[in-house]
């Protein structure tokens, strides 16, 4: 909840996006299989690219372990700012949510500090460390 | 009973003890084995001693720019500040002796939080520690200024600090949520009225001049994708503090140095102040970081532990990663800002000197608000008014923060201005019905 509901009316969008259509498992597998072999195929930037696609495709169907591995790399491949970073943010904090709920402290703690990294990482990347 | 009297006498009223036993709670309430226990403890002990040398270094620098500024500029009745929230800090945690009550209401203001998040709709868990670090000094320098001691002081300022902790977040939320296109994280940057007033600039710009091209995303620019010059932040509190010492030193002119340099030439001294300033901030920061290792970690797991629906509020950096363009001109336009704001405390009294390093991460973060708003038109005319309004606030905080005893200093941060003023109209009031 926001204090004052400040811009509420116009945010509603990006507040409540519109329902995800079903995605059809089988569907999205297939998919993922298409995007491995186009990430074995290529280097780079493009490579990065697929990774990030791999990731998504990932995270649709809550295999988040796997999305995260698919981030991790392409941010190892790729290393500027975008999709992989932002995404992995809002992916550990995923995981810390369910080992919270799970009491787990040393997976709290596990994906907290792999939060806090990926804070310092674009500290450094937006002067020029990395 | 005498021996424990010995010990609260002299042992408990030291500052360093007090922050190394809030420390050692958090540690024991993780479960840590021993050897953690003494070396967390001693370590947290050790970053607050740290963080005295660095401030202590600091303020003589301070002094003598001070001293040299009144020579110079006094017949003009105006006096200067520079804005370093962490020389704030540095100079209440030791010469104001307000260590203990800071430290312990670092721990309070997290359990505020926790509860809040808890309890209330707000579920916001702050967990940037730097930040807490100023608004816990900030809440308990006032607090201390409205007429508060002991337990009381401690209470009323965490309850405070915990509110901020959990409300700015909330605050800033609506604008997070769009340019993180979810509501998973959130903010934890005592920032936020800058950066929601440079939305608010740039909501004004979008209606004023209508949407279009000009509205377009600072990220259709091609901009280097770092700041290179940034690499060092302390080259660039350099870069700016050599000029002003010189300059000032240069007026005030060889006598008025006289005291203070001796045999060494007035200018050279001027310049070798500068970087005093430079390696007191560099300890004091060495410190803080040292204090808060083994504090921040554990007091983030427990409250993400008690209440895990909770997003967690996040420093600054989360959000660059999502407009790289955008922070760049928020900082190359709120640095901008911050010198016409400096003209405007000129007159209104108290000058004040911009802090390079809040810029960096302050001015960056308005540039993604802005742009988020209204393109890279909301980045740039709102990073000039976030430049401005940053400079403003802490110049109308700063004779209360010289009445406190703060020496030549005034706070960056907005939030924690805010905070300043919030107590100083809550005295104010009290003091309409006679009760303070």
């Amino acid at each position: 909840m926001g204090l004052f509901g400040f811009g509420k009316k116009k945010d509603k969008p990006a507040a409540a996006p519109e329902p995800e259509p079903v995605l059809d498992r089988e569907a999205v597998l297939a998919k993922i299989e298409e995007v491995k072999a186009k990430v074995a195929s290529t280097e780079g930037v493009a490579k990065s690219n697929a990774l990030n696609e791999l990731g998504k495709l990932h995270a649709d169907i809550d295999q988040i372990d796997e999305a995260i591995a698919a981030y991790e790399e392409s941010l190892e491949v790729n290393h500027t700012m975008g999709k992989a970073s932002t995404q992995l943010v809002k992916l550990y904090n995923k995981k810390r949510a369910q080992a919270a709920e799970a009491k787990d402290d040393a997976q709290i703690k596990y994906y907290l500090d792999k939060v806090n990294e990926m804070l310092a990482l674009s500290k450094d990347q937006l002067r020029g460390r990395a | 009973m005498e021996i424990l009297q010995w010990i609260i006498d002299n042992i408990l009223t030291q500052a360093a003890v007090i922050i190394g036993l809030v420390a050692l709670l958090g540690l024991a309430l993780q479960k840590k084995p021993v050897n953690e226990l003494i070396s967390g403890t001693l370590k947290t002990m050790l970053g607050f001693l740290v963080l005295s040398a660095g401030s202590s270094v600091m303020q003589t620098s301070l002094t003598y720019f001070g001293d040299m500024f009144n020579q110079a500029f006094g017949f003009t009745n105006m006096s200067a500040v520079v804005a370093s929230i962490e020389g704030i800090n540095g100079q209440a945690m030791t010469d104001l002796g307000l260590g203990s009550e800071i430290a312990i209401c670092l721990a309070g203001i997290f359990i505020v939080n926790i509860i809040l998040a808890r309890f209330t709709p707000f579920k916001y868990v702050f967990l940037t520690g730097q930040a807490l670090l100023w608004e816990s000094t900030l809440c308990i320098v006032f607090a201390y200024f409205c007429g508060l001691t002991g337990v009381p002081l401690i209470i009323i300022a965490s309850i405070v600090g915990g509110a901020f902790a959990t409300l700015m977040p909330a605050f800033a939320q609506p604008v997070v949520r769009k340019i993180t296109e979810s509501d998973d994280i959130a903010l934890g940057h005592f920032c936020t009225f800058g950066y929601m007033f440079t939305a608010l600039i740039a909501t004004g710009t979008k209606k004023l001049l209508g949407g279009g091209k000009a509205a377009h995303s600072t990220e259709d620019l091609e901009l280097p994708q770092s700041l290179s010059f940034m690499q060092d932040s302390y080259l660039a509190v350099m870069v700016v503090m050599i000029p002003f010492y010189l300059i000032i030193a240069g007026f005030a002119g060889p006598e008025a140095a006289a005291d203070y340099a001796g045999d060494v030439n007035y200018m050279v001294y001027a310049f070798l102040q500068a970087m005093q300033f430079v390696v007191g901030l560099y300890v004091l920061l060495a410190g803080v970081r040292l204090l808060l290792a083994e504090l921040v970690p554990a007091f983030q797991g427990i409250s993400m532990k008690l209440v895990p629906n909770a997003r967690p509020a996040l420093d600054c950096p989360v959000l660059f990663t999502y407009a790289p363009n955008a922070v760049i001109i928020g900082f190359i336009f709120t640095t901008i800002g911050s010198l016409i704001g400096m003209v405007i405390t000129g007159f209104m009294g108290t000058l004040v000197i911009p802090g390079v390093m809040s810029n960096f991460f302050a001015g960056g973060t308005a540039g993604i608000f802005g742009n988020a708003i209204d393109g890279r038109r909301g980045a740039i005319i709102g990073g000039i008014f976030h430049g401005i309004f940053i400079m403003i606030l802490p110049a109308l905080l700063s004779p209360m923060l010289a009445q406190i005893g703060f020496v030549n200093m005034t706070c960056t941060d907005v939030d924690t201005v805010v905070t300043g003023f919030f107590f100083m109209a809550i005295k104010s009031i009290l003091g309409v019905f006679g009760i303070a």
